[in-house]
């Protein structure tokens, strides 16, 4: 099999991946398992997410408004004070 | 340290083919591509250079347009689709103009980069499936951070054209991007292709930057959650929004109480801009007007210096978000800090009241950021300068002619000169692109005559 242009490119020029990038890619794939673990049993708002998995919550908003671009996640109610419960997409 | 995209500009190839055009449209905003359509259906062969991936500029992130509240991308995305589809237009996007010269026997020669998207334009679909793929996200600026995009992405679901490009800045090179697309489209081997182009005519539409919020210290963006500039807003608004619905950045709650504070960054020769943006109350008062439709319980407090509803419909416009119920305060916000539960605390003047200081919570504030210059291509001319006036936008010599130039046969489309807005915008590339046609015959004569 041939191989991947990504790695010829990569060996050509001799890139270093930054370790900030392997870092987001890790620390995404840890924060979003968890965010996805919490909303697995029932819909949560953000605020609910944020103190079961103690992620600040300007972090889970961050996640779960990817999450639900990308289809994943879904908003199902909205509480009284005004917060959205959302739910993994079955 | 380089970035890996400065390492992908050194393999930067030559193209030998020179191409001719009669008309190259720098900019493919709303004004670029108004003046590009004009010309091309006059029968002149233009080039339209976008740095972008993709056509659009700014107009196709506004949720709608004021006063008649029309929907912004309903009024873009037909005009992007007849761009891409002229047959006198070629489209060069995520391309850079790198030298402009003038050339004493058919106007101006110029050396454009086209960057490598490492997509094949001509195999790639525009099925996301690299973007499904990708582990990286990272912020998306044209949804301005409120969420993320994919290192491989398509900029937005009606990009023109719709192709993938691969930000190789933040990609880490694990190949499922290449794996997994269906065309086999991926090919991170592309090289930068640098194109020398003669054109008769140049018409300027590169539009404007906004003022950078973060500026104004003393309003806090990007310290104090919950405080957002008037762009976000427009794509919390928007049908494309980036959340389910308008929401507040920090914890997705709904707002229930929104401050704007206008001028902020436009009127301020603390911030090097002392000019009014022009557009500003109107967009705030379309915002306001549009928070309500979705959020019909909520208070909107409008915070400003003046009210400059100058155009047509503009002062019914702003009577009509009075009688909707938006609050209007005659008065300056001196401070703004963090309140309880995410709220936004200000400090303000009251000028109505004596000029009080008076304090303010708010859910949500918006701070209207104001219109600054963006003529960077001024730096590409050699051995001829394109002229700016002293507030940096281009300068137009003649008041009687606002689409010309102090360089024959260069002319300027839309906020390249100052700040406007949408309509008076394509009026003036309309305008541009008459006056490129005038030039343009009265150079194809004097060159038969020859």
């Amino acid at each position: 099999m041939a191989k991947l242009t990504a790695q010829v490119l990569k060996e050509m020029l001799n890139i270093k991946v930054p370790e900030r990038l392997a870092e987001i890619s890790r620390e995404q794939a840890t924060s979003r398992a968890k965010i996805i673990r919490a909303i697995a049993d029932r819909p949560k708002t953000i605020p609910e997410i944020s103190q079961e998995i103690k992620m600040p919550v300007e972090k889970v908003t961050w996640n779960i408004m990817t999450l639900y671009r990308y289809g994943v996640v879904e908003p199902v109610e909205k509480t009284d004070e005004g917060y959205y419960r959302y739910r993994v997409r079955k | 340290m380089s970035s890996v995209f400065s390492k992908i500009i050194e393999r930067a190839e030559e193209v030998s083919e020179e191409k001719e055009f009669d008309a190259v449209v720098i900019g493919a905003g709303i004004a670029g591509m108004e003046a590009s359509l004009d010309l091309a259906d006059m029968g002149y062969s233009v080039l339209l250079i976008e740095k972008e991936p993709t056509i659009g500029g700014k107009m196709f992130l506004l949720s709608k347009v004021f006063p008649t509240l029309d929907c912004a991308s309903c009024i873009s995305t037909p005009k992007m689709a007849a761009v891409a589809h002229h047959p006198n237009i070629t489209l060069w996007t995520y391309s850079e103009v790198l030298k402009i010269r003038r050339d004493r026997e058919r106007g101006y020669a110029l050396r454009v980069m086209k960057k490598p998207r490492f997509v094949d334009e001509s195999a790639c679909t525009g099925c996301y499936t690299c973007e499904e793929v990708c582990p990286i996200d990272v912020p998306k600026e044209l949804d301005f951070s409120l969420r993320a995009r994919r290192a491989a992405y398509i900029p937005f679901d009606t990009a023109v054209p719709k192709i993938a490009v691969i930000d190789i800045d933040n990609c880490i090179f694990c190949g499922k991007c290449e794996r997994e697309c269906p065309v086999n489209a991926i090919n991170f081997l592309q090289k930068p292709k640098i194109y020398s182009v003669k054109a008769k005519s140049i018409i300027v539409a590169t539009g404007y930057n906004l003022f950078q919020a973060e500026k104004k210290e003393q309003y806090g963006f990007g310290i104090i959650p919950n405080v957002v500039t008037s762009m976000q807003m427009e794509r919390l608004l928007s049908p494309t929004r980036p959340f389910n619905h308008v929401l507040r950045p920090m914890d997705g709650k709904e707002p229930t109480s929104i401050g704007y504070v206008l001028c902020t960054g436009s009127r301020d020769r603390t911030v090097g801009n002392p000019i009014c943006s022009q557009v500003c109350c109107m967009y705030s008062m379309k915002q306001a007007q549009l928070i309500l439709g979705a959020l019909p319980l909520a208070d909107v407090t409008v915070y400003y210096m003046d009210i400059r509803a100058y155009g047509k419909g503009f002062e019914e416009f702003y009577n009509q978000a009075q009688a909707m119920g938006v609050r209007f305060i005659h008065g300056r916000v001196a401070k703004v800090e963090k309140g309880e539960g995410g709220s936004v605390k200000i400090k303000y003047e009251n000028i109505d009241e004596g000029g009080k200081l008076e304090t303010a919570e708010h859910d949500l504030l918006v701070l209207s950021v104001g219109l600054l210059p963006n003529c960077e291509i001024t730096k590409v001319f050699d051995g001829v300068s394109l002229s700016l006036d002293e507030f940096g936008w281009l300068l137009s010599p003649d008041p009687a002619n606002p689409v010309k130039t102090n360089l024959e046969g260069v002319f300027a489309a839309g906020c390249s000169t100052g700040p406007k807005d949408i309509p008076d915008t394509v009026v003036q590339a309309a305008s541009a692109a008459a006056e490129c046609a005038a030039y343009l015959k009265k150079v194809n004569v004097i060159a038969e005559e020859r």
